[in-house]
């Protein structure tokens, strides 16, 4: 009874207590009320008259109630639920009122059944009609609630069923994810040289471009004549024997051995079982081919031809379906969610095993699904796909293409950016994945990877040839990532450093945050260049951007913590002055303070929005575009459980495979949302 | 530098091509698709190309103040004395925010590629109006299109289908020669000619593919459907490409082989930037001559030029904003000395397509080249008085030597003018307040 008490002082909670009185209640007081006229027992109209006043009155409680309840549990849903949540309030606001005009009527016919009985009759039946409306308008109001009630009362965060996942996308390999598709099919031995349509990042990351562009004129040029190359090595004379069959004749065609060809190249290229419409146009073209040219390998390079300029190749087609027994529902078919996961924690296609767990429909069902994600975290090639996503994160495949003043910086070379790139990509591998290392602690951890023609630029001595594991001493200037040269380098101009530029790259790519484009208008005559006399550091003069109004906005965002690595060099040698002046590289991080890099890269270990950035930058990376509202609260709560296991990158990447968002997809009538798109900082 | 050729060469040549593709299966197809125009008389054919460069100019000193013909050149446009017979300035001309933020280094450019002042970064999804130029005149060559930047990147350049469809430049003088003289070219002007089977071959490949396009599109939404249309585009591009290498091509008098270009350091350094735009160019004209395509455009350095001198820790586009104005010249000399880099290079561009004879005159009086830039005053972000030069006669279409001042004027209004040279059946052009139905008539012949 006690328990009840408790429960009754919950508004939400006596809201959904007595909300069937209105409705049910209702039902039944009317159902008397008619019978009562019907059958013309004055008795049984009267009864049937109180009932609906009562049931009216208790309407006015719910409602009360209602409206007491709503703060507390608009805080507790997800966005489609605060939508049902508000449609379920407006309706009771406007259609509420037809309960007062009940209970008023329903009042007066008792009244009049007393005092006046001759028009007990006719105001029953006025009551009889205006019950009818209310009932029909508690219906509505009920089921608009219906749809809030879910989320609403659950305890605990993890709730990942409420999301339902955004769109499925059309998604291009990116030139590492098409090498691996050719080795994977065809042999690791297979060269695969040529030039690859550029990628476009689109927010902070390629993955989310790549579900967006498509493929000029020329870049399918490129991709036809990769294509060519690569046909022509898996038919050359010296690989034959690794073919799935020989031919009964070299000299012409031979459909059942093409038909196996295509049957097992296809499967892997195309990352699904294939039909019979694949397989038979290219079979008979192949035949043409073979018997025209009089050579059977001929017509098996056109058929390789033909599957490697496929867009179902080249693009990661994700296909949806309906979920049994949930009308309205979608989600990936077994097939899209195989190649969903193997890319998203190998970068890569989908394997034999996974493509078989697809095929028995073993992905669809949540128990085996775990098994799988678990088989695909415990491989050596979990490895790979933690380096693809840092390496798409932290922008690094720009780094091989940068350029710098060699006058100013002749110790950089493409070697060193090389060098600098593979440095980061390894100790992100070492301490994420290897030892399954704290995320945060990758801004203070002193370990890192060396070698020669890295040494020079960290002014370390290194011994051996190959790559070197060691550790910085403590009291070293470098700790942690935002030491490492390749970002450095990255995030600067071509002859210096860039705090604005490096602290954009900080903010949006590991903070999450926005940094808006500088406003066309500005008074740039306030700056002045790195010679100036007066003006010797950077801090100097980027004063400016913080005594200026119009700059300090945006600038306070990047420009303290880029000051905070300006002991970093447009390469990211170790300095400590510029034109013989000091550096201070103090200034604070969102109410941090710091006195130092060293402290800089604490103070992000720290940051209460470093881990959640990740996961949601995992979880875009993940399904190839931004979160959608519906999956809010999930990824949210993915957060959390990285947070609960001590910020092992497995335990997020666990999470947000099993989710809900990662599996469904909109209904596909509603799936046809263009991606939003986001803006691009501009330096 | 003419080619001594007889009409008795040339009927040879064709004969003799005839009669190595007739032996070949699917021949009649093609037989319709490109006759001997030229042989036989037919006009040569008409060109458009873009040529783009970074961070603009100082308006005061680089448009010219006498309006028609005759005016003086400003100080900034001193260097392209030597080819200003062949070019109409227009200065003044703007892109109309229209109520937009002005996005810095994106509104100037493609505002006036596609009419239109987009709302943010990447948002634009109107077509820039060179592609909309080679949907009508690209189709009979090998190359609907060919994108190239200086600046060795391949994605600084500004021709495109929508915000996700780029069309990328070629990053190199080598990339671009391999790309138009490399395998697949067939020269105009060789006696023998041998279609390579392996082309029926990837023709094949191709339609299987595109025969299965309808099943592809089923299981799309709108948005990827789109992208797939694209997809499929690209590919007919390429089926349309090995169709004409079936094919002897029409001998060509101006078309010249060129040798092929040194591979050059990947640099922004201004000297590279230069050596390898002055190469690129020398194979463009050529690519041509030889009319391997009849669109192009060149991005010479890109918006928010990257451009830097040697030994220095500035680029022209930081020094645009940080370098202080000279209080006796009254400008940023440093920043300056880009324009005037750049405006020599433009005039070596001038030269590289006048120099080579064509018909009666030259290749460049059968071109029509913008050069435009994103910025006017680039310290200020603005999009108001953007330089805009044309080049070439459209082959007698267009007359140069005017200055045509546009103050207040949407930059659509050159974009409309372009089109329709070209042959376009456009009557206006721009959205809301760029829209235009007036086409610059100063400089039409």
């Amino acid at each position: 009874m006690e328990l009840l008490g408790e429960f009754l002082q919950d508004p939400a909670y006596r809201h959904v207590v007595l909300n069937h009185f209105p409705i049910t209640g209702l039902l039944v007081a009317w159902v008397v009320l008619v019978a009562g006229l019907v059958f013309r027992r004055r008795e049984t109209s009267r009864v049937g008259l109180a009932l609906v006043a009562a049931t009216a009155a208790s309407a006015l409680f719910v409602m009360s109630a209602g409206e007491a309840a709503y703060p507390a549990v608009y805080d507790a849903l997800d966005g489609t639920g605060r939508e049902w949540l508000d449609r379920h309030a407006a309706l009771a606001g406007t259609w509420g009122r037809t309960l007062y005009l009940t209970l008023a009527l329903a009042l007066g016919a008792l009244a009049a059944s007393v005092w006046r009985p001759a028009w007990q009759a006719p105001s029953s039946i006025a009551v009889a009609l205006a019950a009818a409306v209310s009932l029909a308008a508690t219906a509505a109001i009920a089921d608009a609630g219906g749809k809030v009630r879910h989320a609403a009362f659950r305890s605990g965060t993890h709730d990942h069923a409420v999301a339902a996942g955004g769109p499925a996308a059309l998604r291009r390999l990116n030139p590492a994810q098409y090498r691996a598709a050719i080795a994977a099919a065809f042999g690791g031995d297979i060269e695969v040289t040529g030039r690859f349509e550029p990628q476009a990042r689109r927010s902070g990351l390629l993955a989310v471009g790549n579900a967006q562009v498509t493929v000029s004129a020329a870049g399918f040029e490129g991709y036809e004549a990769l294509a060519r190359n690569v046909a022509e090595q898996i038919v050359a004379p010296e690989r034959r024997d690794r073919l799935v069959c020989r031919p009964v004749s070299e000299s012409g065609p031979d459909d059942q051995c093409t038909e196996a060809f295509v049957r097992e190249a296809g499967s892997r290229l195309l990352r699904r079982a294939l039909e019979d419409s694949d397989v038979r146009p290219r079979v008979a073209a192949a035949s043409r081919t073979a018997e025209e040219m009089g050579d059977f390998y001929a017509g098996l390079e056109l058929a390789a031809l033909s599957l490697l300029v496929a867009p179902d190749f080249l693009f990661r087609v994700e296909r949806t379906e309906p979920v049994p027994g949930a009308p309205g529902e979608a989600r990936l078919t077994d097939d899209t969610l195989a190649s969903r996961l193997s890319y998203f924690l190998w970068s890569a296609g989908p394997d034999e095993a996974l493509r078989a767990a697809a095929a028995a429909g073993e992905l669809s069902a949540a128990d085996t699904l775990a098994r799988h994600v678990d088989r695909l975290l415990d491989s050596p090639r979990y490895e790979t796909g933690v380096r693809a996503f840092f390496d798409d994160l932290l922008h690094l495949a720009d780094v091989e293409a940068l350029q710098k003043d060699l006058v100013r910086f002749p110790t950089f070379s493409q070697a060193v950016a090389r060098d600098a790139r593979e440095q980061t990509l390894r100790l992100v591998v070492e301490h994420l994945a290897t030892e399954e290392r704290d995320y945060r602690e990758l801004f203070t951890t002193r370990r890192s990877f060396m070698t020669r023609t890295l040494g020079p630029l960290y002014r370390v001595p290194v011994r051996s040839r190959e790559w070197e594991a060691m550790d910085f001493p403590e009291g070293h200037p470098r700790a942690g990532l935002l030491s490492h040269a390749s970002l450095l380098m990255l995030h600067a101009h071509p002859g210096r450093s860039s705090p604005t530029l490096r602290g954009e790259f900080l903010r949006e790519s590991l903070l999450c945050e926005t940094v808006p484009p500088a406003p066309a208008d500005v008074e740039f005559a306030l700056f002045n260049n790195d010679q100036s006399t007066e003006h010797r550091t950077a801090r100097d003069r980027l004063e400016v951007h913080s005594t200026t109004p119009s700059c300090r906005g945006c600038h306070q965002l990047t420009d303290p913590i880029g000051l905070g690595l300006e002991q970093f060099d447009g390469i990211g040698r170790h300095r400590t002055t510029e034109n013989e002046a000091p550096i201070d590289e103090s200034g604070e991080l969102d109410g941090q303070r710091f006195a130092d890099h060293v402290e800089l890269g604490a103070a992000f270990r720290d940051h209460p929005r470093l881990a959640s950035c990740l996961v949601e930058n995992l979880y875009k990376y993940a399904v190839g575009r931004d979160i959608v509202e519906s999956e809010r609260r999930m990824v949210d709560n993915i957060a959390d459980e990285f947070a609960a296991a001590g910020f092992r990158l497995r335990a997020a990447l666990r999470a947000i495979a099993l989710s809900a968002g990662f599996r469904t997809a909109p209904p596909p009538s509603t799936g046809d949302a263009p991606p939003a798109a986001s803006a691009a900082g501009e330096s | 530098m003419t080619i001594p050729i007889n009409r008795r060469e040339f009927l040879r040549g064709s004969v003799a091509g005839a009669a190595v593709t007739v032996g070949l299966p699917y021949l009649e197809i093609f037989l319709n698709s490109n006759g001997n125009a030229l042989a036989s008389g037919a006009p040569l054919p008409r060109r458009f190309g873009t040529w783009f460069f970074g961070c603009g100019m100082n308006p005061d000193r680089w448009a010219p103040v006498k309006e028609g013909a005759d005016f003086e050149l400003p100080p900034e446009l001193a260097p392209i004395s030597p080819v200003r017979e062949h070019l109409s300035v227009l200065s003044g001309f703007s892109v109309l925010l229209a109520g937009e933020a002005n996005q810095v280094h994106y509104t100037g450019i493609v505002g006036t590629l596609t009419g239109e002042a987009p709302a943010r970064m990447d948002a634009a999804d109107l077509p820039t109006f060179d592609v909309l130029i080679a949907d009508q005149i690209g189709t009979a060559t090998r190359f609907r299109s060919l994108e190239m930047s200086a600046t060795g990147r391949p994605e600084h350049s500004y021709s495109r289908r929508n915000a996700t469809s780029l069309n990328p430049a070629e990053p190199s003088p080598l990339a671009l020669y391999n790309r138009v003289f490399g395998p697949g070219f067939a020269d105009p002007n060789a006696a023998e000619f041998t279609p390579d089977p392996r082309v029926l071959l990837r023709r094949s490949a191709l339609s299987v593919v595109a025969d299965d396009r309808r099943r592809m599109e089923a299981q799309l939404g709108v948005a990827d459907r789109a992208r797939l249309d694209q997809y499929f585009t690209s590919l007919r591009q390429l089926e349309r490409q090995l169709e004409l290498s079936l094919t002897k091509p029409p001998p060509l008098e101006a078309c010249r082989v060129p040798e092929a270009p040194p591979e050059l350091a990947d640099s922004l350094e201004v000297g590279h930037v230069v050596e390898s735009h002055r190469l690129m160019s020398q194979v463009l004209a050529m690519a041509l001559a030889c009319d391997q395509t009849r669109v192009f455009n060149m991005v010479f350095s890109d918006a928010a030029s990257s451009l830097h001198t040697a030994g220095s820790s500035d680029t022209h586009h930081t020094l645009t904003h940080e370098e202080p104005n000279d209080p006796e010249l009254g400008y940023q000399p440093r920043a300056t000395a880009f324009v005037m880099r750049t405006m020599e290079a433009w005039t070596e561009f001038v030269q590289a397509l006048a120099t080579v004879p064509e018909g009666d005159g030259t290749l460049l009086d059968n071109c029509l080249v913008m050069c435009h830039s994103e910025s006017s005053d680039a310290n200020t972000h603005s999009v108001s008085g953007l330089p805009v030069i044309l080049a070439g006669r459209a082959g007698g279409r267009v007359q140069p030597g005017v200055h045509v001042r546009g103050v207040g004027e949407s930059t659509a209004r050159v974009a409309l003018t372009m089109q329709q040279v070209m042959g376009l059946p456009v009557a206006s052009f721009g959205v809301r307040q760029n829209a235009t139905s007036r086409p610059v008539s100063e400089v039409l012949a």
